[in-house]
């Protein structure tokens, strides 16, 4: 409890950190990043306790790159007040509807999500249901809850969440978990962003297993993306940003993984490589038989 | 008659389903252990599993066997005596896989404490059963077939089988089974904070991070004084790949799906 502590406070320490970063290197950001020329609806969905002004940073940035993003405007996420997680999500569903249609008309396109932490796990249940209304789901730190796997998430803030809610995290879904799309349904494309520093929750439960993006279609692309951030800077820290207008930018019908390099002059590659760290050492999926090898 | 000159494919994926099923009961077994404390998410796992036993072994991997002690029986009836033992196994297996299930099922949906414990011995035994039963074929039945049938008899057990595909270990898991499968992978894993901590700072890791470090340096040398040279021309650059790669996106908005 103590080490979980000290990483939540390191975190929300980084996460200053970020934010500074982002009001210095905000000019130089929008410049880089890719520009729409049509406004493309985004709604992003605030994290456990995050109130509206917590994507205020993102949403500002999107709008500078021409995306019209707009909060979802149904104030301080308090997690799942009701009863149940699929009472409360059917009420959050009933909320979002209306303004995920209205926006879709406006723009005469159809909205993408992008979901900071619980806020994510929204995004990717909604598009279970608004499939036909939705773009893309783009998630900044959103775990999953395995009904059975024991993911190190921390456990202050599980304690924090289970006193609120009244109920653990480990109950949310029940016997099916809440857990990543399938390879091929919803037919949209997700993006899990996650990072190796996140001090609080578990990466290798926000990440998006790797026989389902090898499994994926074109119709249908998941992507994990790695970067150098922490949980609570997540929607202020330039590299998640400057992934993010990347992947709303690219073109659903031809999916290209996303590449941090061409944002980076050569000279500057190795800081690349130090932004987006690879994944291949840490959780790789080796698939089952290494299991098998393991335990026969 | 003509022998099949080396293990049947029938064959060697029997075996390799005997291994994966070995695998699966030991971790059943683990579970189901006597010191066992299980909570609500154990009893999911231990469905998740039993319910693999019926949906793929028990449907799948024991009917081919059948049909296979079957051709062993009509070329040689001296093999009567194994073959009718592991009939009745299968029929023993099925059973008690299908009276587990609906037990653990009734457990899930009314949890009784006090009824664990019977679920715990019942576990243990299809485990024990299962392993005593998947020895003896590879010890006798499976050496018997390889002796006994020809190439033409693999080739009609083959038909019937190798087109079924493993929910679970096969190249495409089942979005039923996909819970336990990832499961399977943390449990092998380690899958816990320490292990992954002591993975990122492995001998491997390092060396890559210094290699790559070393290389970052090196180009920056390189390139910071050729950048100093041609600033604007570095920055033109840049910024036509970032348009080049954005280009088929930005005149028109994705079609909705």
């Amino acid at each position: 409890m103590v080490g979980d502590l000290a990483r939540l406070l390191a975190d929300l320490l980084g996460a200053a950190g970020e934010s500074t970063l982002n009001r210095v290197g905000a000019g130089v950001l929008s410049r880089i990043a890719p520009v729409v020329h049509r406004p493309r609806p985004v709604i992003t969905i605030p994290g456990f306790m995050a109130s509206d002004g917590s994507m205020a940073r993102l949403n500002a940035f999107l709008n500078r790159q021409g995306f019209k993003a707009r909060s979802w405007a149904l104030g301080q996420n308090r997690g799942l007040q009701g009863r149940s997680w699929s009472s409360s999500l059917e009420r959050i569903r009933r909320r979002m509807t209306g303004q995920i249609r209205e926006l879709a008309d406006a723009c005469s396109a159809p909205v993408s999500l992008v979901g900071h932490s619980l806020g994510g796990v929204y995004a990717r249940e909604l598009a279970y249901h608004l499939e036909d209304e939705l773009d893309r789901v783009i998630t900044l730190g959103a775990p999953t809850f395995h009904p059975y796997r024991r993911d190190r998430h921390n456990q202050v803030v599980h304690a924090i969440g289970r006193w609120v809610n009244r109920q653990s995290a480990t109950e949310f879904g029940g016997r099916a978990g809440l857990v990543h799309w399938d390879a091929d349904h919803p037919r949209l494309p997700c993006v899990a962003i996650h990072s190796p520093i996140d001090g609080f929750v578990h990466e290798r439960a926000c990440l998006i297993p790797g026989y389902i993006v090898a499994q994926s279609g074109r119709k249908t692309p998941r992507e994990n993306i790695r970067v150098l951030a922490t949980h609570a800077g997540m929607t202020c820290n330039v590299w998640v940003l400057l992934a993010v207008a990347d992947r709303l930018a690219a073109d659903r019908r031809n999916w290209q993984p996303f590449d941090p390099r061409v944002y980076f002059p050569s000279y500057l590659s190795h800081l690349a490589r130090c932004a987006y760290p690879a994944a291949d050492a840490l959780w790789g999926d080796r698939g089952a038989a290494a299991f098998v090898r393991k335990f026969q | 008659m003509k022998r099949a000159a080396r293990t049947p494919r029938v064959l060697e994926r029997l075996y390799a389903e005997h291994r994966y099923l070995s695998a699966l009961l030991r971790v059943l077994e683990d579970k189901t252990g006597a010191r066992a404390r299980l909570k609500t998410g154990d009893y999911y796992l231990l469905r998740d599993i039993v319910g693999y036993v019926r949906d793929y072994p028990d449907h799948v991997h024991h009917p081919t066997e059948d049909l296979l002690f079957e051709r062993v029986l009509r070329k040689d009836p001296a093999q009567s005596r194994i073959v009718e033992r592991l009939r009745r196994d299968h029929q023993a297996i099925q059973a008690e896989t299908r009276q587990l299930l609906a037990r653990l099922d009734e457990l899930i949906e009314q949890p009784n404490p006090a009824r664990a414990g019977e679920i715990l011995q019942a576990c243990r035994s299809l485990a024990r059963h299962q392993r005593t039963h998947m020895q003896l074929e590879n010890r006798e039945a499976f050496p018997a077939a390889i002796a006994t049938l020809s190439g033409a008899d693999w080739q009609k057990i083959e038909t019937r089988f190798l087109t079924a595909e493993d929910p679970l270990f096969g190249n495409v898991v089942s979005s039923r089974h996909r819970l336990l499968y990832e499961y399977l992978l943390d449990y092998a894993d380690g899958g816990d904070f320490w292990s992954a901590i002591a993975r990122l700072f492995s001998v491997d890791r390092l060396v890559r991070i210094g290699r790559i470090l070393a290389s970052g340096a090196a180009d920056r040398a390189g390139s910071s004084r050729a950048a100093v040279r041609g600033g604007r021309r570095v920055r033109a650059a840049l910024s036509e790949r970032i348009s080049s790669r954005h280009r088929p996106a930005a005149p028109s908005a994705p079609a909705r799906s």
